[in-house]
């Protein structure tokens, strides 16, 4: 028997039931992560957007530069 | 990849003392030094700008066409001169600017050059300071931006020349689908990815994630829904002849009909996801909590916000195909993850949103943060209204008609649009270390903008209603109410020409920001500084993490990996690890991918063959090809759905079995003229004749242009032959007398002659064009006259005996 006469013996409602599954499963697993981690971590990774440029040193023209 | 630690993390980074040098040996952290490379934004932004300009005015032109016919025809009729209509009508009927030629132009050049060059200028500015690191190399940054405004330049020249594959938002041919390849994932993904591992910040921001998706997602549609065979190079291998530079560049989709359509709105619906919502999310976790000088509302939401809508998204494509020859189950699926779809998008707007709680008195102060607001506000509406669009109920009344416009449009100039105008902005002085040129300047570009993008959108949710109405209309006694589809275009006239202000206000918006742009460089030093950044190098090592500790290991080995895997450390490890990340990321899209691909294209009974369905003869099949040239399926379909307006309007509903030779499908995506599935044998011969040569000759109102240029051109009947056997090649059951060298054009010029001659019969001693049997007119009509007429003619015994099935129609 070929993978496709496996599949078309399947009843098709089957494809949206298995999708819903998956969904639920995988949202499951990162509800839990999210649930896991502590404030100090979840504020930290927020908050790198506005610390993102990295500590100054100096600007290439001896002034100091400018913090993007 | 980068996986380790450096003493303290990166976390210390900000905390590390100002005077540690790079290289210095000591307690804390080695320092490097580095720069940021904002020469590729300031590029990039700058493209950003001119496409915008260039799509929108395409736009506005391509608006202008679908008036002008009627508004030129008053003009004559009031005696206005011919100098001044005859300037008009150039602009909707020269064989460069058609409609269906230039309306791909308009949509490409809003997604790809313009939407695509904000995407990027986005990615490139804050993917370095994300990672705190330059990019990996900044030739790669060169290539991808030259590579990339070559492919825009490319696609503006083929597209209006009728070079094109025929599938919305991949019209390109397969030379621009290589050179799209090459430069996405070559310069632009490798740049990226390597960026990625070098970086010194550890934990990879959500925007990246977003990015990530963007790069892998965009890379698998795009290779997919691209798999062709060039005919020009099939025939050139064949026969040692070169072929003209239009068949040259003619690819035909491997995929055909039922199977290309859901491969095409695979693509088409996830260009959308992937192309202009996932960047410029990534963009709005990067940008908005910049502008509003605050953290994003909730990180725990945005990574729930990535991992729902990267896996749901994917499903979603089918709604596009809603009462089609798809079969249900494929239709079903695709509404049930589109209604799922509203979940993630609404949490992410309430997380932009969210993002600005106690400052929203800067957003009344600020313009940049007015169009970050209403981007996300358009966003938010957006996605309220696909998932309610994807509902079957709903799309029956909706598809086909100018509601899909105006949905995408409150998603392009809403939501992308503003976005970048907010980023555009921002940028503008940090880029290029000046003030804005003009602030009014900015808060009236957003005003003016929001004003046009009112006035654009809802006039054609009136029209697109009026649309779906009228189609459904019936009398007292049961009879369609506007039998006469054009009857139903001319009522949309009125709602045209408010858009065609609420356009014409959007690009003067625009405008406003070109010369704030503009005048901005202008005024910047005459030399840009280049601030020197310090940051830790990540080391291998890390162990940072909290361990995972087991209460259960008295009990059971199983149960104690169980306890340990539930704490899910190994999820936050693999957050940090750019390349198992991705896999992932590349999984749930694949699972959506696969479990509709698969089926569709395995499970047989998907697609009932006809055994009257017979493949295209030679002359139908370069008729098909200019049609697809011309871009009909821009204004006309090919699919009758079962629905009883439709059918008693059109005739038969369409099967999945009559589009098994159709590479590509024409099904289309709207109907500004009627369906053309069942137009075989309808009208005669010379009234197409006609038609194509004047529209209004035959049917006043009508908006189409006119295709004089069919009629003066000559067929290239000596390149029959390669299309022939590029079909041949796909599988097309051809005679051997067809395929053999010549077959094909003997077959054609046999075709042509007996249309030629029913032209001039039917002519009645009218003027029809000398030898019209050479022209390419005669092969477009042969194609018309194919379209839906197979069902009803008695199948080959040969194919009989093939096994395809008969199908049970009825005939309206």
């Amino acid at each position: 028997m070929r993978f496709s006469d496996v599949l078309a013996a399947l009843d098709i409602g089957l494809y949206p039931i298995i999708g819903l599954v998956m969904f639920v499963l995988a949202f499951a697993i990162v509800a839990w992560r999210v649930m896991r981690s502590t404030r100090d971590e979840m504020t930290y990774n927020a908050e790198i957007p506005l610390t993102d440029g990295g500590e100054l040193s100096q600007s290439t023209q001896g002034e100091e530069g400018i913090d993007r | 990849m980068s996986e380790g630690t450096n003493e303290g993390g990166s976390q210390g980074a900000a905390a590390t003392s100002v005077g540690a040098s790079a290289g210095a040996a000591g307690d804390g952290p080695v320092l490097e030094e580095f720069t940021y490379d904002d020469g590729i934004s300031r590029m990039f932004l700058f493209a950003t700008v001119i496409w915008g300009l260039v799509a929108t005015l395409a736009g506005l032109v391509v608006a202008l066409q679908l008036v002008l016919p009627a508004g030129n025809d008053w003009l004559i009729t009031n005696g206005y001169p011919l100098w001044l209509t005859d300037t008009l009508r150039l602009t909707y009927e020269q064989e460069w600017l058609t409609f269906g030629r230039l309306r791909p132009l308009h949509t490409n050049a809003a997604i790809f050059a313009f939407a695509g060059n904000a995407v990027f200028t986005a990615i490139y500015y804050s993917t370095q300071r994300l990672c705190k690191t330059r990019m990996w190399s900044d030739l790669l940054g060169r290539l991808h931006f030259w590579g990339w405004q070559g492919i825009i330049v490319a696609a503006a020249i083929t597209l209006p020349l009728g070079i094109t594959q025929g599938k919305e938002y991949a019209e390109l041919e397969w030379p621009i689908d290589l050179a799209i390849a090459v430069v996405w994932v070559g310069f632009f993904g490798v740049n990226f990815f390597m960026t990625l591992i070098k970086r010194r910040e550890r934990h990879m921001y959500v925007a990246l994630w977003f990015y990530i998706a963007t790069i892998v997602t965009v890379a698998m549609l795009h290779v997919f829904n691209n798999i062709w065979i060039p005919a020009g190079i099939v025939h050139w291998v064949n026969t040692g002849e070169v072929p003209s530079a239009e068949l040259m560049l003619k690819s035909y989709p491997v995929y055909a009909g039922v199977q290309d359509a859901l491969m095409q709105w695979w693509y088409g619906h996830n260009a959308v996801a992937f192309f202009l919502t996932t960047p410029f999310l990534g963009l709005m976790y990067y940008f908005l909590p910049k502008a509003a000088g605050r953290p994003v509302f909730s990180y725990k939401l945005s990574i729930l916000h990535f991992w729902s809508l990267v896996f749901i998204y994917i499903w979603a494509g089918p709604h596009h195909l809603h009462y089609t020859s798809l079969p249900e189950w494929a239709s079903t699926l695709g509404m049930v993850f589109s209604v799922m779809l509203w979940m993630p998008s609404w949490g992410g707007m309430i997380n932009g949103l969210l993002t600005l709680r106690g400052a929203w008195n800067k957003v009344a102060a600020d313009p940049v943060l007015k169009f970050f607001v209403l981007g996300v506000t358009f966003y938010g509406m957006s996605t309220f209204e696909g998932p309610m669009l994807s509902v079957k109920a709903v799309n029956s009344l909706s598809h086909y008609t100018d509601w899909t416009i105006a949905h995408v449009h409150s998603g392009a100039l809403g939501w992308n649009g503003m976005m970048t105008f907010g980023m555009a902005y921002w940028l503008l002085p940090k880029l290029y270390q000046t003030k804005l040129w003009s602030v009014k300047l900015c808060a009236a570009h957003f005003w003016i903008a929001t004003i046009g993008i009112l006035l654009y959108i809802l006039p054609i949710y009136a029209a697109g209603i009026t649309q779906g109405l009228m189609w459904r209309a019936f009398d007292a006694s049961g009879r369609l109410m506007y039998p006469d589809f054009v009857e139903t275009v001319v009522q949309l006239i009125p709602f045209y020409w408010i858009r065609i202000i609420g356009g014409s206000l959007f690009v003067a918006g625009v405008v406003m920001l070109l010369v704030n742009s503009i005048m901005t460089m202008r005024s910047k030093p005459k030399k840009l500084d280049e601030p020197v950044h310090r940051a830790p190098r990540l080391t291998k090592g890390y162990s940072g993490d909290p361990k995972a500790t087991s209460r259960l290991s008295a009990v059971t080995p199983a149960g104690d990996k169980l306890e340990k895997f539930s704490q899910l450390t190994w999820h936050r490890k693999w957050e940090r690890l750019p390349i198992r990340f991705t896999v992932l990321t590349l999984v749930a899209v694949a699972i959506g991918s696969l479990a509709e691909a698969i089926p569709m294209f395995l499970v047989r009974s998907n697609i009932p063959t006809i055994a009257s369905v017979q493949p295209y003869t030679p002359l139908e099949l370069a008729g098909r090809d200019i049609y697809v040239a011309e871009g009909c399926y821009n204004c006309h379909s090919q699919m009758i759905r079962p629905i009883y307006a439709e059918t008693k309007r059109y005739g038969d509903y369409s099967k999945p079995g009559e589009f098994v030779y159709d590479h590509p499908f024409q099904w289309g995506s709207r109907r500004i003229g009627p369906d053309l599935a069942r137009e075989g044998g309808r009208k005669s011969d010379y009234w197409h004749y006609l038609h194509f040569k004047d529209p209004r000759a035959v049917q006043a109102n009508s908006l189409m242009p006119a295709y004089p240029w069919l009629t003066e051109q000559d067929l290239r009947f000596n390149e029959v032959q390669a299309r022939v056997d590029s079909m041949a090649m796909l599988g097309h059951p051809y005679s051997s007398e067809i395929l053999e060298p010549g077959g094909a054009e003997i077959a054609a010029r046999a075709q042509a002659e007996v249309i030629a001659a029913n032209i001039i019969e039917q002519a009645q001693g009218a003027s029809v064009v000398d030898r019209v049997e050479e022209k390419k007119i005669v092969a477009l009509i042969a194609y018309m006259q194919r379209l839906g007429v197979d069902l009803y003619k008695e199948p080959p015994a040969q194919a009989m005996s093939d096994g395809a099935l008969e199908v049970n129609h009825e005939v309206q």
